[in-house]
C-alpha cells in the first residue's frame, strides 16, 4: 500500500517535470504566452507528487512496513520517533527523496513568487531548468535509487534500524535538512543564470531577481555546515569538529563558491561589472553540490562517513558534467553579450576589493577540491593510497583565512568606484588601534605560534571594522529620524553581522585548536583526579538498557556539581560500538569526556578521554548569529542610501541636516 | 588619490587637522602592529623540545584505523600504539625523518596526515600557488586586453564625463540599468567631478595618463597585500610547518598529555639521583598544572631529602608542605603517603603520625616493590612511638 | 571599432570557455576511472621485505620470539576475542595449524586483555602460540590496522603476503602451496 502510494507519487512527480519542460519549452520556443502560462503550472504537480511520495514514506516508517526495502533497513520497532521520522534521509534513497521534495518546494515557491508575470520568459525558462533538475533526480528514484523497493521474501518482523551513528543525537534530524534546503536552494539562481543566458538578458535583472533566493540557500547550508560540525563533535568522540573529511569539504564546496558569488553579485547589481564570473560563480556553485554528492555517494573517497556508499556515482558524475559542460558552452555562447558596460580597473574601491577577495574565495576553494581529490590522483598515477588532511589543508587555510578576514575588514569601509584618503583614514582608524592593541597585548603574552600572531590582530580588526560600520550605519540612520529599529534591521547590518559571527568563529577556531588540552583518566570509581584545573571524580558505572539500545554509562563529576555521563552503546543487532561523548559546555571552555575503556567488572577502573578546549561554544553561537544576520540581510528593511556618501558628506561638512535635505 | 572633493563650503581647516591626527593613529598602529609582530615572530625560539617533537610527529601520523584524524586526536588503540612509539623512538634520539620512515615502511604512505614527497607531497604544496599564478595571469590578460579596448574607444570620445573615476564606461550611452544606478547611489565626488566643465582634449589624455598611474598605484596595492599576506603568511607556514607546525599547539598539549609523561621521567631521573634534574621538570609541571598530586608528592620528597642531606630545615619543612598538599588533593595516592610517612618518620623523628601515613599506604594495597620495605619501617616507626606492632606487621 | 572589440571579447571568452572545459573532462574521467576505497587493496609495503622481529610473552607467559620459527613457514595472526571477523576465521585456522604441522601459526594479541585472549583461543581449541604485544608495537611494526590481519612468512623469514579480514582454509592452503611451488 505504502509502496504503491510513494511509487505513484513519483510517477507524478517524474511526469509533472516532464510534463513541465515539455510544454514551457514549446511556449518559449514559439512565444506563445497561454502556452507559457500553462506550463508553468507543472510544477504544482511536480510538487503534489513529491509531497504524495513523501508522506507514502514517512507514513511507511511510522508504521514500521517492513515490507519495504527501505524501511526494513533503517528503521526498527524500537527506533524512537524522532528517528522514525528522520529515518528518511538517514540512508541514500530517501536522502534523494527529500531532495526531490526540496527541490519541488522550490520549483512551486518560483511559480507562486513570479506569479505576476506570467508571460515573462525569464523565470519561464529559470522554471524550466529547475523542471530539467527535478526530472533527473525523480528518475534517479524510478531507477537506481527508487525508495520504494518491496523486499524479497518474507516479510521480515523487525528491521535493522537506522546507522548505530545516526540514532544517538537529534542534530543528526535536522542537521541534513538544513545542507539540503541549502544544497538544493542554489539550484533556484543558478536556473536563473541559465534563463538570462538562453534569454540573452545578461543585465542585472537575474542577479536582483535571485538575491533573496541565494541568500536563504546560502543561510541553509551554512547553518547546516556548522550543525553538522556541532554534531561530529557531539557525536564522534574525538573533540574535534571538522576533520577536512570528503563529506564536510562536499559541503563546504558549494557554501565557498555561494560566498564569493553573494559579494560578488552586489558589485554586478551596483556597478554593473563582473558579470561573467557571477554566472560562473553560481554554475560553479550547483555544480559543486552535484559533485559533493557523488564524492559522497561514490565511495571512491576515504571518509569517516564510510554509510554512502552506493551505485549513484556514475549517474552524479554524468549530471555533474553535462550541467558544467552546457553552462560552459552557454557563456561561450553568450561570450559577447556577457561583456559589462564597465570594465572594472583595480583602485581603492569596494568593487576591487570584493573582486580579491573572490579570487582568495575561489584559492580557498581550489585549496579544498584538491586536497580533498588529490588521493585519486595519486591512485590513478601509481595506486598508492594517500591521506591528504588537517596538516595540508591548515596550512594553506591558515594564511588564507587571514588575508580573507582584512579583505572582509576593508571591503564594507571602501567606498564603491573610489575612495578618499581620508574616508579610509576615518574608517580604518579604530579598526587598525584595536589590532595594534591586540598585537602589544600578544606581545606581552608572550605568543609566539605565526598562526596565532596572526589571526588574533586580524580578527579583532574585521571584527570592530565591522561593527562601526553597523554602529555608524544606525546611527547616520538614526540622525536621519528614520527610526534607530528600521536601520539596526537593515539589509546592510544583517551583513554585518554575518561578518561578526565569521570573526567570532574565527577566534573560536584559533583559539580551540590551539589552546585545547587533550588527555586521558584511569580512575577506579571514588577516586577523582586533576586536568587542566579541573577535578574530576568518577563515581561508578551502570549499565541502561532501553529497547533500542545497551548502554554502559559512567557517573562521572566535574568540578564537584555537574555529572557527565559519557557512554558506550549498543544498538539492537548491530554489532558495532558507539561511544557517546559527554559534553559539559560553557562559554569560556568545553569539558569534554569519552568512555575510552570501560571497567570489566562494576569496581574495575575505567579509561576516559578528557578534552577541555576553550570558546568552541561560540562557534554554535556564531552560527545562530549567522542565520539571523542571512535573515535581516534578506528580509530586513531596505537601506535608504547608501551609507558612504552620507559619511563622506559628514566628513566634508558636518552639517548633516542641511546636507540631506539638499540632497532630497 | 585625491583628497575630498573642492567644494568652498568644507570647513578645510578643522577636516584637514583630524586627518592629520588619524594618518599619526593610523601610522602609530601600523608601526606597533608590524613591530609586535616581528618581535613575537623573531623571538621565539626555534629549536623544540622532545616534548614538542613528539605532538609535532603524532600531529603528522594519521590513527591506523581512522579516516583523516591524526594519532594525537584520536583515542583509538592504535594511536595510542602510535603515540608510545613515537615516544620510545624520540627518546631512542631518532630524527623526525626516522621515524616517520619507519611508520612509513610498515604502513606505506597512507599512514601520513599529508602526502610525503614521492607521493605527490610536493606537487600538492605547490599547486595552489600554480593555481594563483594562472588566476592572476588570466586577468591580467584579459585587463589588460580590456584596458586596450577602452582606451582605443576612449580616444574617440575625449572629454566624457567620468574620466577621473577607475570605473569606465566603454559605451558612450548608459543604459537604461546603469542610469537608475546613477541616481540611486551618488558620491558626493562624483557628484563634483560631473560638474565640472567639459575637459579639453589635452587636458583629457593628462589625466588619461593619470588615471593610468593611480590605476598603477592600486594594483601595487592590492598586489603587495595578496603577497604580503598571503604569499608571505603561506611561505611562513609552510618554512615553518616543516620543523614547527604549532608551537603553542605543541606546549598546550606538552603540558596535557604529557604531564604523566613529565612526571615518570622526573622520576626516572630521580632514581638515578639527577635530583636537581627531575625537580626542573617537576617544576615546570606544578607551573602549569599546580595541583598535580603526582608531581606534588614527588616534588615534595625530592626536595624533603635535599634538606635532609644539606641539614637545611626549610627545605624539609617545604618538602612537607607539598607532600601534605599532596596527600590533601588525593588521599587515595599512596606514595605521597609513604613519601610523607618517611619524611615524617626518618627527619622529624615523628614516629605517631608517620605509623598513621604508613598505614593509609598499605591501605591502598599498592602495586609497589616498596610494601615490603615498608612494612619494616612500619614495625620500627610502631615501636618508636611506643604503640604495640599489629600481628599481622609481625 | 564596436565589432573589433565584440569579436576579440568572444574569442577571449571561448578560449576561457575551452580551457576550463578540457580541465572538466579531464577531472571527469579522473573521477569516472576511479573504484570504490572499499573495493581496493593496495599492497603491504612489507611484502617482499624481511619480517619485522617479534619477540615477546607468549599467553603461558613464557618468551618466544619469530627466530625460533626459521626453517618453517609461518602465519602471524593479529586477533582479539571481541572482533567478529576473528571469531569468523578462527575455526579455519585452528583446523590449518593442526593440518599443516610444518607451518607454525602464531597469533599475536591485538588490543584485548590477556584473558580474554587466552579463553577465546582455547575455547576454539587452538593449540598454536600467541603472544601478547604491549602498547600494540607489533602491530604497528606489521603495519595492522584493524584484526584480523595475519602475514605468511617464508622458512628464510621474508614476508610472502598479507591477509586483511578473516581467512578461509582452502586460501591458506593454496597459498602455501603455491610458496613451495615458488621454491620459498
Amino acid at each position: 500500500m505504502n509502496g504503491a502510494l510513494g511509487q505513484t507519487g513519483i510517477f507524478v512527480a517524474f511526469f509533472g517535470s516532464l510534463a513541465s519542460i515539455g510544454v514551457l519549452g514549446y511556449g518559449l520556443k514559439t512565444h506563445k504566452t497561454g502556452i507559457i502560462r500553462h506550463g508553468r503550472s507543472y510544477s504544482f504537480v511536480l510538487l503534489a507528487g513529491a509531497i504524495l511520495a513523501t508522506v507514502a514514506m514517512e507514513r511507511a516508517l511510522l508504521t514500521h512496513d517492513f515490507s519495504l526495502a527501505y524501511v526494513a533497513a533503517n528503521n526498527s520497532r524500537e527506533t524512537p520517533l524522532l528517528f522514525t521520522i528522520t529515518g528518511m534521509w538517514s540512508a541514500l534513497q530517501g536522502s534523494i527523496l527529500l531532495w526531490g521534495l526540496v527541490l519541488a518546494i522550490y520549483a512551486g515557491s518560483l511559480v507562486i513568487r513570479t506569479r505576476r508575470r506570467p508571460t515573462d520568459e525569464l523565470p519561464a525558462w529559470a522554471i524550466l531548468v529547475v523542471s530539467l533538475v527535478a526530472a533527473f533526480f525523480f528518475a534517479l528514484m524510478l531507477g537506481p535509487a527508487n525508495p520504494f523497493v518491496h523486499v524479497a521474501g518474507q516479510v521480515p518482523a523487525d528491521g535493522n534500524g537506522p546507522n548505530p551513528l545516526l540514532q544517538d543525537n537529534p542534530l543528526v534530524a535536522i542537521h541534513p535538512l538544513f545542507l539540503y534546503l541549502g544544497f538544493v536552494g542554489f539550484t533556484v539562481p543558478f536556473a536563473f543564470a541559465i534563463a538570462s543566458l538562453i534569454t540573452n538578458r545578461l543585465d542585472e535583472d537575474w542577479i536582483t531577481e535571485t538575491r533573496r533566493w541565494s541568500l536563504i540557500a546560502w543561510g541553509f547550508l551554512t547553518v547546516g555546515i556548522v550543525l553538522g560540525a556541532w554534531w561530529s563533535y557531539q557525536v564522534l568522540g574525538w573533540g574535534g569538529y571538522w576533520a577536512w573529511d570528503p563529506v564536510e569539504n562536499a559541503a563546504l564546496l558549494p557554501w565557498l563558491a555561494g560566498t564569493a558569488y553573494l559579494h560578488s553579485s552586489i558589485a554586478q547589481q551596483r556597478r554593473g561589472i563582473l558579470r561573467i564570473w557571477n554566472i560562473a560563480l553560481i554554475v560553479s556553485a550547483f555544480s559543486l553540490t552535484i559533485l559533493g554528492t557523488f564524492f559522497t555517494r561514490s565511495g571512491i573517497l576515504q571518509s569517516v562517513h564510510s554509510f554512502s556508499d552506493s551505485s549513484l556515482g556514475p549517474f552524479l558524475l554524468v549530471f555533474f558534467f553535462v550541467v558544467v559542460g552546457a553552462s560552459l558552452a552557454l557563456i561561450a555562447w553568450r561570450g559577447d553579450g556577457l561583456r559589462s558596460e564597465r570594465v572594472m580597473v583595480p583602485s581603492m574601491s569596494r568593487e576591487t576589493a570584493f573582486f580579491v577577495n573572490n579570487i582568495l574565495f575561489s584559492l580557498f576553494a581550489f585549496v579544498v577540491l584538491l586536497g580533498t581529490t588529490f588521493p585519486l590522483l595519486i591512485e590513478a598515477v601509481n595506486g598508492a593510497q594517500v591521506t591528504v588532511g588537517a596538516p595540508f589543508f591548515d596550512s594553506f587555510i591558515g594564511p588564507l583565512g587571514i588575508a580573507l578576514l582584512f579583505f572582509m575588514a576593508i571591503a564594507p569601509l571602501l567606498p564603491w568606484q573610489k575612495t578618499s584618503r581620508s574616508v579610509i583614514q576615518k574608517r580604518l582608524m579604530w579598526p587598525a588601534l584595536a589590532a595594534a592593541v591586540t598585537v602589544v597585548v600578544e606581545v606581552v603574552a608572550k605568543v609566539h605560534s605565526p598562526g596565532l600572531i596572526f589571526a588574533y590582530p586580524m580578527a579583532v580588526f574585521a571584527g570592530v571594522a565591522a561593527l562601526r560600520q553597523a554602529v555608524v550605519h544606525t546611527i547616520y540612520s538614526n540622525r536621519r529620524k528614520d527610526g534607530v529599529l528600521r536601520f539596526l534591521f537593515s539589509r546592510t547590518n544583517g551583513g554585518m553581522l554575518v561578518h561578526v559571527a565569521v570573526v567570532l568563529i574565527a577566534l573560536a577556531l584559533v583559539s580551540s585548536t590551539s589552546y585545547g588540552k587533550r588527555g586521558s583518566l584511569v580512575l577506579k570509581p571514588g577516586q577523582s583526579a586533576r586536568f587542566d584545573g579541573h577535578v574530576f571524580t568518577y563515581h561508578g558505572i551502570q549499565t541502561i538498557v532501553t529497547p533500542a539500545k545497551t548502554s554502559l554509562q559512567a557517573l562521572i563529576s566535574v568540578d564537584g556539581s555537574q555529572n557527565l555521563k559519557p557512554e558506550v552503546s549498543q544498538f539492537g543487532n548491530n554489532s558495532v560500538v558507539v561511544g557517546t561523548p559527554a559534553i559539559r559546555p560553557g562559554l569560556v571552555d568545553d569539558v569534554y569526556l569519552t568512555l575510552d575503556q570501560p571497567p570489566k567488572t562494576g569496581s574495575g577502573s575505567a579509561m576516559f578521554g578528557v578534552v577541555i578546549q576553550p570558546l568552541v561554544s561560540w562557534i554554535w553561537i556564531a552560527g545562530g548569529l549567522m542565520a539571523l544576520g542571512t535573515a535581516i540581510a534578506a528580509f530586513g528593511t531596505k537601506d535608504i542610501s547608501p551609507l558612504e556618501s552620507v559619511e563622506e558628506r559628514e566628513e566634508s561638512s558636518g552639517e548633516v541636516g542641511s546636507e540631506m535635505q539638499e540632497m532630497h | 588619490m585625491n583628497d575630498v572633493g573642492t567644494e568652498g563650503r568644507r570647513p578645510l581647516y578643522s577636516a584637514a587637522g583630524r586627518m592629520k591626527l588619524r594618518s599619526w593613529a593610523l601610522l602609530l598602529a601600523v608601526v606597533v602592529a608590524v613591530g609586535g609582530i616581528s618581535y613575537s615572530l623573531l623571538s621565539s625560539n626555534a629549536r623544540l623540545t622532545p616534548q614538542q617533537r613528539i605532538t609535532q610527529i603524532e600531529s603528522e601520523v594519521k590513527c591506523p584505523s581512522c579516516d583523516g584524524i591524526s594519532a594525537l586526536d584520536s583515542n583509538t588503540a592504535g594511536a595510542f600504539a602510535v603515540r608510545s612509539f613515537v615516544q620510545k623512538q624520540v627518546k631512542a634520539g631518532k630524527s623526525d625523518k626516522q621515524i616517520i620512515d619507519a611508520l612509513q615502511a610498515s604502513y606505506g604512505p597512507n599512514i601520513l596526515m599529508a602526502p610525503p614527497p614521492g607521493y605527490g607531497g610536493r606537487i600538492i604544496d605547490l599547486m595552489p600557488f600554480a593555481f594563483l599564478a594562472i588566476v592572476l595571469a588570466a586577468i591580467g590578460f584579459y585587463g589588460y586586453k580590456r584596458m586596450r579596448g577602452i582606451k582605443t574607444s576612449q580616444s574617440a570620445m575625449q572629454g566624457e564625463a567620468e574620466i577621473a573615476s577607475p570605473v569606465v564606461d566603454v559605451e558612450p550611452s548608459v543604459s537604461p540599468a546603469l542610469a537608475v544606478f546613477h541616481t540611486e547611489s551618488v558620491d558626493t565626488e562624483r557628484l563634483s567631478m560631473e560638474q565640472d566643465p567639459e575637459l579639453p582634449g589635452i587636458k583629457a589624455v593628462a589625466s588619461g595618463i593619470k588615471r593610468l598611474r593611480s590605476v598603477r598605484k592600486a594594483w601595487v596595492f592590492y598586489v603587495g597585500v595578496l603577497l604580503l599576506v598571503g604569499g608571505a603568511a603561506s611561505g611562513f607556514f609552510l618554512i615553518r610547518s616543516q620543523d614547527n607546525a604549532n608551537r603553542q599547539l605543541a606546549a598546550a598539549a606538552l603540558q596535557a598529555q604529557n604531564e604523566a609523561q613529565a612526571i615518570l621521567q622526573a622520576r626516572v631521573l630521580a632514581n638515578e639521583g639527577q635530583d636537581v634534574q627531575a625537580l626542573k621538570l617537576l617544576s615546570s609541571v606544578l607551573k602549569v598544572d599546580p595541583n598535580q598530586p603526582v608531581a606534588l608528592a614527588y616534588q615534595g620528597w625530592l626536595l624533603a631529602q635535599a634538606g635532609e642531606k644539606d641539614k637545611s630545615d626549610p627545605l624539609v619543612n617545604q618538602g612537607m608542605q607539598f607532600l601534605q598538599q599532596s596527600v590533601k588533593l588525593d588521599p587515595s595516592y599512596p606514595d605521597a603517603r609513604l613519601f610523607l610517612g618517611l619524611v615524617l618518620f626518618q627527619y622529624r623523628h615523628d614516629a605517631k603520625d608517620a605509623v598513621v601515613q604508613f598505614n593509609a599506604f598499605l591501605a591502598d594495597k599498592p602495586n609497589s616493590s616498596f610494601v615490603n620495605a615498608t612494612k619494616s619501617v612500619l614495625v620500627s616507626a610502631y615501636k618508636d612511638a611506643g604503640q604495640p606492632v599489629p600481628s599481622q606487621l609481625g | 571599432m564596436e565589432d573589433v572589440t565584440r569579436k576579440s571579447a568572444r574569442k577571449t571568452v571561448r578560449i576561457l570557455a575551452i580551457a576550463v572545459g578540457a580541465c572538466l573532462v579531464g577531472f571527469s574521467i579522473l573521477l569516472a576511472t576511479r573504484r570504490p576505497v572499499s573495493m581496493q587493496t593496495v599492497a603491504s609495503p612489507l611484502i617482499n621485505k624481511t619480517a619485522p622481529p617479534i619477540s615477546a610473552t607468549t599467553l603461558a607467559g613464557k618468551k618466544l620470539s619469530l627466530s625460533s620459527y626459521s626453517g618453517h613457514f609461518v602465519l602471524v595472526n593479529f586477533f582479539a576475542s571481541w572482533c567478529t571477523p576473528c571469531q569468523q576465521e578462527e575455526k579455519a585456522l585452528v583446523q590449518f595449524s593442526n593440518t599443516n604441522q610444518d607451518v607454525r601459526v602464531l597469533g599475536v594479541v591485538f588490543n584485548d586483555i590477556t584473558s580474554s585472549a587466552k579463553n577465546f583461543l582455547s575455547r576454539n581449541g587452538a593449540t598454536y602460540q600467541a603472544v601478547t604485544d604491549p602498547n600494540g608495537q607489533i602491530a604497528l611494526s606489521y603495519g595492522v590496522s584493524d584484526p584480523p590481519q595475519s602475514y605468511l612468512i617464508s622458512p628464510k623469514g621474508v614476508i610472502l603476503t598479507e591477509i586483511v579480514g578473516p581467512v578461509n582454509l582452502s586460501s591458506l592452503d593454496q597459498l602455501v602451496a603455491l610458496a613451495r611451488s615458488k621454491g620459498f
